[in-house]
């Protein structure tokens, strides 16, 4: 489904990703954990070019996401994403914010639009803040609305960048709530967290990323508990203090 | 108080100051027009990723916007001669007056845009919007609110510099001012009468920008 | 609603601030009463210039041969600069104790009300409705308005000048009223001064300008492209203009022109500037 194929990246000087070699199936989940800095969040942004790679090939679907005669925005329709920060339109209702791709993107009519994020709405918990202002809703339910919005245009995958970082800490377990019913769904899940007990119980896969390298993968039980590398083993016992 | 504002002038000369009003109406409406579109582009060259565009959008507004404008409207005027194009005094007025406010406004344009979030374009960019359905539904909607207090006060800036017509022959409401103080010499008189004038202009201009502000604060 | 009484609010005290300004404006410029014979301390002028050891006169720094800045030396030279030195001579003594300052003809007026200046030489003609403003001299130079324009001009003469000729004039001169009298159907294009006048006709605004020929003389001989065209069709007699009903100070520059012309001097300085004798 997504496939790094030696990807690099740098910012000038600055080398952000070294030699990715990444495959991830259809209906996975794979979480990405590391150090702040170590180009987790920066490997997520590539997957639907919100940021460019320097070098290597990087396929969605079998579509080069580099590749100049991508029509990027029909490739964006298809990966949804949620951000730290919400990023809801302040100046939009809910089911505005909602709608407003699939009507202008796909093409939906307005009703349609509608009853699509009404039912996505009501899945992540809140259908009666349809006509409420993102400036009227808690953080925790700013974020549902968001996946609600990633959701609504029935993308293939679901990119989540950090979602959990910015709230308060009573919000955080109703956004992973509905996060775990979508992966239960078969969901294509990629998710860049610090959330380790989200990592154990829902990922197929963790990623330990460091200093722009995948250093270490496998699945949750045994990375947790048996960690091969120096650094994984390490910036775990850090986050256990 | 008769004595010291003498009604008369106003009584005898109203057709030449109504002459000069609908001069001075003309020639703002013609630079607010053209200010405005200039004002748009510049702007969209200023947060372009092209280079180029970025650079000469620069360029522009340092340019412009830090030469008086007397000097802007005698180049347009008395400058373009000699290149072989003509303008009367509307256009060359016009022209320097849209040109010059374009540079401000075009500040004022790119100052909204950069104030929304980064984060609203890349959410918007990643559902599958284009760059300019991104910029008409999320970033240019927000952006209205921040950009209108100073495009309005620039819009009022506009009509008062407008009195750089009567420099040039252009028949506006200082020009006419002018005139008729070199015939009466009740200068104080003459010149209140005239700010009159202009306050019929700027006023309602007011109004409607602080109308339009209100309504957009209630929006959300 | 609200937006109203705002709007009310603003009306009125935008009026309130207009009376206050005429109300201070009025008491330090008076144009108005000027002819009332109200203003008693218009008199004094010629006690003030002793008592500061020095004249200061309103002239031209644009008008070749009569007023004009030489971007050189930065000195103002001409016609009326030297007339207005002779009178400084004839009331002090010395004709270094004089200051100039640069006048327009819009301006000209108002800085001799509000006493920036004691006395107007500035190409200023002696007509009806000045005189109620200002005290003039005697006459000290006879011009006449004329037409200036590029060789070759189909305009000929005052009665060239059709509906669409645009004629060049200058703001508050009694040229630029007079050929909206005399040739009514023209286009009349004013501006500040000689120099923006004379760029405006260089620059294609116009097909003629029209001012005194003395001025126009200047021009002429700035530019060789530009003659004076279909002789003088007004009397434009110049006066030195001073405060009005300052006799004391009238009498003064009288008797300083008379001097001037009795001794030969006056004849002179013409010779200098116009290279001729005088009419």
């Amino acid at each position: 489904m997504i496939r790094f194929h030696h990807v690099n990246k740098h910012y000038g000087q600055f080398h952000v990703l070294k030699d990715i070699n990444l495959e991830i199936q259809s209906g996975e989940v794979v979480v990405i954990i590391g150090p702040s800095g170590s180009g987790k969040s920066t490997l997520l942004r590539c997957i639907n070019r919100l940021e460019t790679i320097t070098d290597g090939e990087l396929t969605v679907d079998g579509v080069s996401v580099g590749d100049r005669k991508t029509n990027i925005n029909e490739l964006r329709r298809d990966i949804g994403m949620v951000f730290q920060h919400f990023n809801l339109y302040p100046h939009m209702s809910v089911l505005k914010n909602i709608t407003l791709a699939p009507i202008r993107v796909s093409k939906a009519s307005p009703k349609e639009a509608s009853e699509t994020a009404m039912y996505y709405l009501q899945k992540v918990g809140i259908p009666d803040k349809a006509d409420a202002y993102p400036s009227q809703l808690s953080g925790g339910q700013q974020q549902r609305v968001a996946i609600a919005r990633g959701l609504a245009m029935k993308p293939k995958i679901m990119l989540f960048d950090e979602p959990t970082s910015a709230l308060d800490p009573e919000m955080v377990g109703e956004v992973l709530d509905v996060m775990k019913s979508l992966a239960k769904e078969g969901m294509t899940m990629v998710v860049v967290t610090h959330e380790m007990g989200f990592a154990r119980e829902v990922a197929d896969r963790v990623i330990f990323m460091d200093h722009g390298q995948i250093v270490e993968e496998g699945d949750p039980a045994t990375f947790f508990t048996q960690p091969k590398e120096e650094r994984a083993r390490q910036f775990l016992s850090r986050l256990n203090h | 108080m008769s004595d010291l504002l003498d009604i008369s002038i106003l009584i005898d000369y109203q057709d030449v100051y109504w002459k000069g009003f609908f001069i001075t109406l003309k020639a703002s409406v013609f630079a607010l027009i053209l200010s405005f579109i200039l004002g748009v582009i510049i702007a969209v060259f200023r947060i372009s990723t092209v280079k180029s565009l970025r650079w000469f959008g620069t360029a522009y507004v340092e340019y412009i916007r830090n030469i008086p404008l007397l000097i802007l409207v005698f180049v347009f005027y008395n400058g373009l001669p000699s290149i072989g194009v003509n303008l009367d005094s509307f256009m060359a007025g016009g022209l320097g007056l849209g040109i010059y406010t374009s540079a401000f406004i075009a500040e004022a344009i790119r100052a909204g845009i950069q104030s929304v979030p980064k984060g609203h374009v890349e959410a918007a960019r990643s559902s599958g919007l284009t760059y300019l359905q991104t910029m008409r539904f999320v970033v240019l909607p927000q952006a209205i609110k921040i950009v209108l207090p100073p495009l309005g006060n620039q819009f009022i800036n506009l009509v008062k510099n407008s009195s750089i017509f009567g420099v040039i022959a252009g028949g506006d409401l200082m020009y006419q001012a002018d005139i008729i103080n070199s015939e009466t010499f009740q200068t104080v008189s003459v010149y209140l009468f005239v700010a009159l004038f202009y306050l019929l202009l700027t006023i309602p201009l007011s109004l409607f920008v602080n109308y339009l502000e209100r309504r957009l604060a209630r929006a959300y | 609603m609200k937006s109203w009484k705002k709007a009310m609010s603003v009306l009125v005290i935008s009026s309130m601030a207009t009376f206050a300004l005429v109300g201070c404006g009025s008491s330090d410029s008076g144009t108005k009463d000027g002819g009332s014979g109200s203003k008693t301390e218009a008199a004094g002028t010629l006690d003030a210039i002793k008592k500061r050891d020095k004249l200061i006169a309103g002239v031209r720094y644009d008008a070749n041969l009569f007023g004009l800045k030489n971007p050189g030396t930065g000195n103002v030279e001409g016609f009326d600069i030297d007339i207005a030195k002779a009178v400084a001579k004839d009331i002090l003594g010395d004709e270094s104790k004089i200051e100039l300052k640069e006048v327009t003809s819009k301006t000209r007026i108002p800085m001799l009300d509000k006493g920036d200046i004691d006395m107007i030489v500035a190409t200023m003609t002696i007509n009806e409705e000045r005189k109620k403003q200002v005290n003039f001299s005697d006459v000290y130079f006879k011009a006449g308005q004329s037409l200036l324009v590029k060789k070759g001009s189909a305009i000929k003469s005052i009665d060239d000048l059709k509906k669409g000729t645009k004629v060049v004039a200058v703001k508050g001169s009694t040229s630029a009223k007079n050929i909206k009298e005399k040739a009514p159907e023209t286009e009349v294009l004013e501006f500040e001064n000689y120099a923006e006048a004379f760029t405006a006709l260089k620059s294609g605004k116009g097909d003629t300008l029209t001012t005194d020929n003395a001025i126009l003389m200047g021009m002429a001989a700035q530019d060789a492209d530009y003659v004076l065209t279909g002789g003088e069709f007004t009397d434009e007699p110049y006066g030195i203009a001073v405060k009005k009903d300052d006799k004391a100070m009238t009498d003064a520059v009288n008797a300083a022109l008379k001097k001037l012309k009795d001794n030969g001097e006056y004849n002179k300085i013409y010779k200098k500037w116009f290279k001729e004798d005088p009419k």
